[in-house]
This record gives C-alpha cells, structure tokens and sequence, in this order.
C-alpha cells in the first residue's frame, strides 16, 4: 500500500476528529501536497459536520409511561409464572395425597387390594383435573394478553 | 443515514450524537479498535458518495 492509500484511510477519521495528533500532522501534511485527498477531506469534514448539526431525535411524550406500562407487564407475568409454578407442585402433592386416601379408603369399604380399580379411581379424576386447570390458564393467560 | 447499515448508523451516532472516542465506541459496542475504525471510515465515506451523488443529480436538474 503508498503512502497515498494509506493515508486516504484516514481521512475519513481526521474528519470524524478520531484521529491521534501524529497521525493527524501526517493527513495534514499529505492534503497540502495531494488535491485528490484534500477535495476528499473537504467533503468528509462537511459530512462530519452535518451530522453534528443532525437534531437529537425527540422521544414521544407517551413513551415513557408505555415503556413502563410494559415493565410493569412483563414482571406480573413472571410473577405470575411463579404463582402458576407454586400452585401446580401444591395442586401435585395434594394430588399425591389424595391418591393415597383414596387407596386407604378403597381398601378399607371393599376390603381387597385391587391395583387397577384403585388406579383408575385415582388416575381419570387426577386427568380430569389436570386439563380443567389448563384451560383455565389457557383462558387467564389470552385475557391478560388482550387487556395489555 | 437512514440508507446506512446498523453497524454503521451505530457508529456514527455514538460519535457525532454522543461524542464518544474510539476507545468508547470499541467499549459500548464491544468491537475491536480496527473494527470501530473501519466502520467510521466507511460509513463517512458511504455518505460522502451519496452528497456527491445527490449534489451531482441537482447540477443535472
């Protein structure tokens, strides 16, 4: 690479006011020999300058309220995943423990052991359960999505 | 700057909008120095191809 090539790379960065105060003796140095690269300069330095002049963009009025509006609903739905979570190990134990009733008292008013008739007992309403509670979050979860 | 890539439009913000160094731009953006350098080259230079298009297009009109 010339020395031409090399400094036409920087340019770009003494225009953007980025370059070290070396470098920027030797840009200054090649524009007064080279009309190509002080035409280009000239050009980066206006385009430098314009973006300085760009106006900040303004952020809408209500933007701060949506942002926190939608904070605000993110973290009720991760609070209420946890609530979700802590209800379905609760809705598991108290499932196991009925379970076990029920085997109790199967046993003690037919007086046999019967796995599958117990396990029929225990499973279908424990299934029955299981998908009612679905539903329901299914339908809590589509209400909240279409209040927020 | 609309037309520019986001990389470049990042760059070119945190200079000129937040007048940040080349060792802060390379910080926020988590991009090597080279990288930071290169991109501010060519994103100037992207635009300094479009004013002289454009300028080019309003001589011919």
């Amino acid at each position: 690479m010339t020395p031409h090539e090399t400094l036409r790379q920087l340019l770009a960065l003494s225009a953007a006011g980025l370059l070290d105060a070396a470098d920027e003796r030797r840009v200054r140095q090649h524009v007064r020999e080279c009309a190509e690269c002080a035409a280009a300069l000239d050009d980066l330095a206006a385009v430098s300058a314009d973006l300085c002049r760009l106006p900040a963009p303004i952020a809408p009025a209500d933007l701060l309220a949506r942002t926190e509006l939608r904070v605000a609903a993110e973290l009720s739905a991760q609070a209420g995943l946890r609530h979700g979570a802590m209800l379905a190990v609760g809705a598991g134990l108290f499932a196991w423990m009925a379970a076990l009733a029920v085997w109790g008292l199967y046993r003690f008013l037919t007086g046999s052991a019967g796995w599958l008739a117990w396990l029929v007992l225990t499973t279908v309403p424990a299934y029955l359960a299981a998908g009612a509670v679905a539903v329901l979050f299914a339908s809590r979860r589509r209400l909240e999505r279409s209040v927020l | 700057m609309a037309g520019l890539s986001a990389p470049y439009r990042e760059v070119l913000t945190l200079r000129f909008e937040e007048g940040m160094k080349l060792e802060e731009i390379a910080e926020v953006t988590r991009a090597p120095l080279s990288t930071v350098k290169s991109r501010v080259g060519r994103a100037l230079e992207t635009l300094r191809e479009k004013m002289t298009a454009r300028y080019r297009k309003e001589d011919l009109l």
